[in-house]
This record gives C-alpha cells, sequence and structure tokens, in this order.
C-alpha cells in the first residue's frame, strides 16, 4: 500500500516509469550524445584519410561525377558532402537505408582517397532516432521521449522543495543509497533545461509518427497502400534506372553561391529529376535547408526557402536538436549535458533496483530487471567499444565490411544481455557487474593503443584533435568503469 | 484506536494496482487531448494548412505530459481527470472547426 499523497503519487510514477522506459531512454541518450560529434566519429573510423586537405577546386568536385552516376545507375540519391571545418574532405554520401556511407574524395585534386568502408558515426544516429529499424524504431523513441517529459515533470514535483539545496549536496562515500540518490539529483538538476529541451524539441521532430494528424485509420492504410502500388509498377521502376547526363558542377555551385552566399553550400543532393544545392546546417541555429534546384541540363528551377514564422521556429527547434550549427565548444556543452543525463538516466535505474532489493530481491522478475539494467548501462557502452574495436580489426577489403562493423556491436550487446540476465538469473549479480564493467574498462583503456597501433604514422605527441579526443574518452570510460567495479559489494 | 480513525487512515493509502488504473486513465484522456489537438489543428489556420499543423503538434507535445501529470496527480475528487476529460472534449468538439 502506498499513502496517497501528491508526492508519493507522483514518487511511485517517477519510478516505474521511468524505469521501464529509460531502460530504452538510456540507449537513446547515450548514442545520441554520441552522435553529436558524428562527423568526427567517421574521421576516427577512416584513420586512413588525412586529417587535414587543401581548398576544394572545381576540378575535384567534377572528378566526383562518374562516382555519382555509378550510385544514381543503382537507384541511391547520392549527395556530395562539401568541406568544411569539421570534415576537410570532400565526400560523396548516400543512405543504405540506415546509415549515410561515404566514399572520400582529395578536395584539391579530386582523387579518390583509398579508406576503409565503415558505417561512421551515422551509426549512432541512426540508433539514436530510429535504434536501426526504421519507422518501427521511430515510434518507439518518439513514444519514450513522450514519457521522458512525463518522468521529467513528476521528477519536478517530487524534488520542488529541495530542487537548489540538493544542488549543493554530493556524499559519495556515505551509505550507498544515499549516494547514488546525490549522484542522480545532481545529474539531474543542472541539466534539467537540457533534458526537457531535447526531450522537447527531439518528440516534436516525430510527432507525426505517434500524432498523425489524421485519424488513425487513415494514417495506417496510407502506411501500407503507396508501398503496395510501388512494388506492383513496373513502369516507376524502369524509370528509376535511366540515368541523364551529369552537367558540369562548378558553374551550378557558383550560381547557387550567389543566392545563399559563398561559403554557405553544405551539400548537392542527386534526385532523380534534378539537383539540389543545398545551405549547410552549420549556417545558422534555424535548420532551413534552403535550397537552389537545377535541372540535369543546367537550368535553374527554382530557390526554396520556407519562411513563415511557424516553419522558422520548426527550423529553430530542428536546429537546437541537432546542433550542427555550434563551433566545437557548443558541441562539447551538448555532449557533456547529455552525458549528464544519461548519468541521471542510468542512476535512476541503479536507484530503482536498490530501492527494492531487500523486498524483491529474490524475485525472478527483479532479477530478470537487474539484468536488462546490466545489459543496458554497461552493455551498451561495451558494445560501443567492440564498434570500434571491430572497425580497427575488421579487414578492409571485405564488401560486407559495414555490415560486419554493426554485427560486432550487436553480438557484443547481445552476449552482454545474455550474460547479463543469464548471471542474475542464477544469482551472480556481483559477477555479473564485475565482469561486464571490468571488460569494459579493458576495451577502453586498450582503445588508445590500438588507435596508435592502427593508424599509418601516428605518434603519441602529434595526435590530431578527433583521434586524442576519442581515445582519451575511451581512457575515461575505463577509469569510472574500473573504479565502480571496484567499489562493488 | 477508533474505528473511525482506522477507516480514515486506510482511505489515505492506495494499492499499486489502483495507481496503474489511474495511470491508464490518465494516459487515455491526456492521449486524447493531444491526438485531438493533432487532428484538428490542420483546419484551424486560415492561410497555410502546414504551418496550423506544425504549430498543433507543437501544443500537443508539451499538452500530453501537462494533461496527464494533472490528471494522475489530482486525483482527489477526481479533480484532474474531470478537467482533462472536458479539455479532451473541448478539443475533440474543436476537430469540427474550419477555418
Amino acid at each position: 500500500m502506498i499513502q496517497d499523497r501528491l508526492r508519493t503519487r507522483m514518487g511511485w510514477l517517477h519510478a516505474w516509469s521511468g524505469f521501464v522506459f529509460g531502460l530504452l531512454l538510456v540507449c537513446i541518450f547515450a548514442s545520441g550524445t554520441i552522435a553529436v560529434f558524428d562527423t568526427e566519429l567517421t574521421r576516427w573510423l577512416q584513420p586512413e584519410v588525412p586529417p587535414s586537405a587543401t581548398a576544394l577546386t572545381d576540378e575535384a568536385l567534377e572528378e566526383t561525377l562518374p562516382t555519382i552516376r555509378k550510385l544514381l545507375e543503382r537507384d541511391e540519391k547520392p549527395f556530395i558532402t562539401l568541406p568544411s571545418e569539421r570534415d576537410p574532405i570532400l565526400r560523396v554520401q548516400y543512405h543504405d537505408g540506415h546509415e549515410f556511407l561515404n566514399i572520400p574524395f582529395d578536395p584539391g585534386t579530386g582523387q579518390e582517397l583509398a579508406a576503409r568502408a565503415t558505417v561512421g558515426g551515422t551509426f549512432f544516429y541512426d540508433l539514436h532516432y530510429s535504434l536501426r529499424n526504421g519507422d518501427t524504431g521511430i515510434i518507439f523513441v518518439t513514444f519514450s521521449g513522450l514519457m521522458l517529459l512525463i518522468v521529467l515533470g513528476s521528477g519536478i514535483i517530487i524534488h520542488l522543495k529541495e530542487l537548489i539545496p540538493d544542488l549543493l549536496v554530493l556524499r559519495p562515500f556515505s551509505a550507498r543509497l544515499r549516494a547514488w540518490l546525490d549522484v542522480h539529483v545532481l545529474a539531474s538538476v543542472p541539466f534539467l533545461p537540457f533534458a526537457f529541451m531535447m526531450a522537447y524539441t527531439g518528440t516534436f521532430l516525430h510527432t507525426r509518427s505517434i500524432l498523425p494528424p489524421v485519424s488513425y485509420l487513415a494514417s495506417i492504410n496510407a502506411a501500407i497502400t503507396p508501398v503496395a502500388v510501388r512494388a506492383e509498377s513496373p513502369a516507376l521502376q524502369k524509370e528509376k534506372t535511366v540515368v541523364p547526363a551529369l552537367p558540369p558542377l562548378s558553374p551550378l555551385l557558383h550560381d547557387a553561391e550567389k543566392v545563399v552566399r559563398a561559403g554557405q553550400v553544405g551539400f548537392i543532393l542527386f534526385l532523380p529529376k534534378n539537383i539540389l544545392i543545398s545551405r549547410t546546417d552549420a549556417s545558422g541555429p534555424a535548420r532551413t535547408r534552403e535550397h537552389v534546384d537545377f535541372s540535369y541540363d543546367g537550368h535553374f528551377i527554382r530557390h526554396v526557402l520556407l519562411t513563415t514564422p511557424l516553419t522558422r521556429t520548426q527550423q529553430v527547434m530542428e536546429g537546437i536538436h541537432y546542433v550542427r550549427w555550434g563551433g566545437a565548444g557548443m558541441r562539447w556543452l551538448y555532449f557533456i549535458s547529455g552525458l549528464a543525463t544519461t548519468i541521471m538516466i542510468g542512476s535512476g535505474l541503479v536507484l530503482f533496483l536498490m530501492k527494492r532489493r531487500r523486498l524483491s530481491g529474490g524475485r525472478v522478475i527483479f532479477r530478470l530487471a537487474e539484468g536488462l539494467t546490466v545489459s543496458v548501462l554497461v552493455g551498451f557502452p561495451l558494445a560501443c567499444s567492440g564498434f570500434f574495436w571491430g572497425n580497427r580489426l575488421l579487414s578492409g577489403g571485405s564488401e560486407q565490411r559495414t555490415q560486419e562493423e554493426v554485427t560486432v556491436f550487436f553480438l557484443i550487446w547481445a552476449a552482454s544481455a545474455v550474460w547479463g540476465m543469464g548471471g542474475c538469473l542464477m544469482k551472480w549479480r556481483v559477477q555479473v557487474w564485475r565482469s561486464e564493467l571490468g571488460l569494459l574498462a579493458v576495451l577502453s583503456a586498450l582503445l588508445g593503443p590500438l588507435d596508435l597501433l592502427t593508424r599509418s604514422g601516428g605518434t603519441v605527441f602529434h595526435t590530431p584533435t578527433v583521434f586524442a579526443a576519442v581515445d582519451l574518452i575511451a581512457l575515461c570510460v575505463a577509469a569510472v568503469a574500473f573504479q565502480i567495479a571496484r567499489r562493488l559489494a | 484506536m477508533s474505528p473511525d480513525l482506522s477507516s480514515a487512515r486506510q482511505k489515505a493509502f492506495v494499492s499499486p494496482s489502483r495507481l496503474v488504473g489511474r495511470v491508464l486513465v490518465a494516459f487515455v484522456l491526456a492521449w486524447a487531448v493531444a491526438h485531438f489537438l493533432t487532428l484538428g489543428s490542420s483546419g484551424w489556420g486560415p492561410g497555410n494548412r502546414h504551418d496550423a499543423m506544425i504549430f498543433g503538434q507543437m501544443i500537443a507535445v508539451a499538452a500530453f505530459p501537462i494533461m496527464g501529470l494533472l490528471a494522475f496527480g489530482a486525483w482527489k475528487r477526481l479533480t484532474g481527470p474531470v478537467i482533462v476529460a472536458c479539455v479532451a472534449c473541448l478539443a475533440g468538439l474543436a476537430t469540427l472547426i474550419h477555418l
């Protein structure tokens, strides 16, 4: 029985909804936090690509056209990402249904750079917003975002009186429950605006998936019918394979730059009927996706920029969620805030278990819950670490290499989940936590040496920033995992 | 302990299964509000229908947690559920409006 008061009611709601959705949310926030640096991670994952390059030339742009043609013949929708401050390389990219795969080119000469095929940093981006499950995953993620707003709201009601005093209290060496509660509150309160903002804007981005502007029956019909029509229409399939002659790109680029200003073009997208030259997302907080369209015979078609106040608001909301406009400092701020929010959710999961261990610790359902928690809190970072190892150790020649990287990630995560749940069911709780944390510590600590050994021309004292940052963060993860494993009772 | 005091104390407690029921009621009501807001909003904009729909979605995402917490939190004399049910009815009726 529970006291029927507002605070206890909200405490109950906070605990249960927080635990059930927290298992998913911790993965969403962790992958989102990593995806803040998706472009930089792609550079780490392709160590053959030089860390710096010369400025873009018109000739280099034209050199990409044969690759573009090949991709168009495969019914892909390729696009060229122009060099930027974050990534000085010219890249031809396409979406494989999950990630944006890329083929790097030297921006000075246009020569294709021999680099390993990788899913790159966009793997974490796809994991973040769709759990690598397309529309179904988007529905789960969006719904979890909506639930996070409820969890945050109920959490504020519980802590309303103590919101400010709790900020000043951290007792890492007090009783375990107290210490974890301090960590939970300390990770929550200062980053509440961030958590609210990300939950709200993230949910809003895909509201249509769970709250369609038509009745649910109509939206289910709409989701089914077009797919069936498309599959049965051979005329449409035939039309896709006809690739028109590609025009020289540099005149189009210079024409587009007259509209969106020089240096503001982000990418050139090749659609079946026309070519879109689009403004970079880095140009400002509003993600306008302003674009200038050309036909394949090189004629200007139109300039598209949506400027109504509500569209602008939507663009700003998207912009502040994706943070592609911010410099390195802003991205680090997002990374730290995302990390704190992940810690908030993770510590909440631990607290949920700790509070119920005395009364329900022997029950099968509790042991399963603990197994799930281990799989998520330790298994997910373990799988991430394994993914980086896989990237460097898998052979470069395989055509299925990108898929193999993904398989490594999910195999490690699955193994961690099986051991986590199996071990907890067998009442080997401490051994499960210790072994997984220990493995995480070892894999993460050795990621730096692995990077140095598998990157050509790598030296300890002259490591480019993106490589040094990834290696140092892995070392920090290793230290934290080691410390938690050491203090486990 | 007098019987009156004992029953009053019992009333001050609630079983977890009842709380689950309350959560379901609050969820359905809050979802109805959010759904009707997104459903009707495209008809409320005199000019650009897309803009009105976007605005409806913005409101719906913010309204869902507020309505949910209100319906679940203010359970005494069913104040919260009644208020949220009224809002849901109003939002449902508003889907009939086309400007």
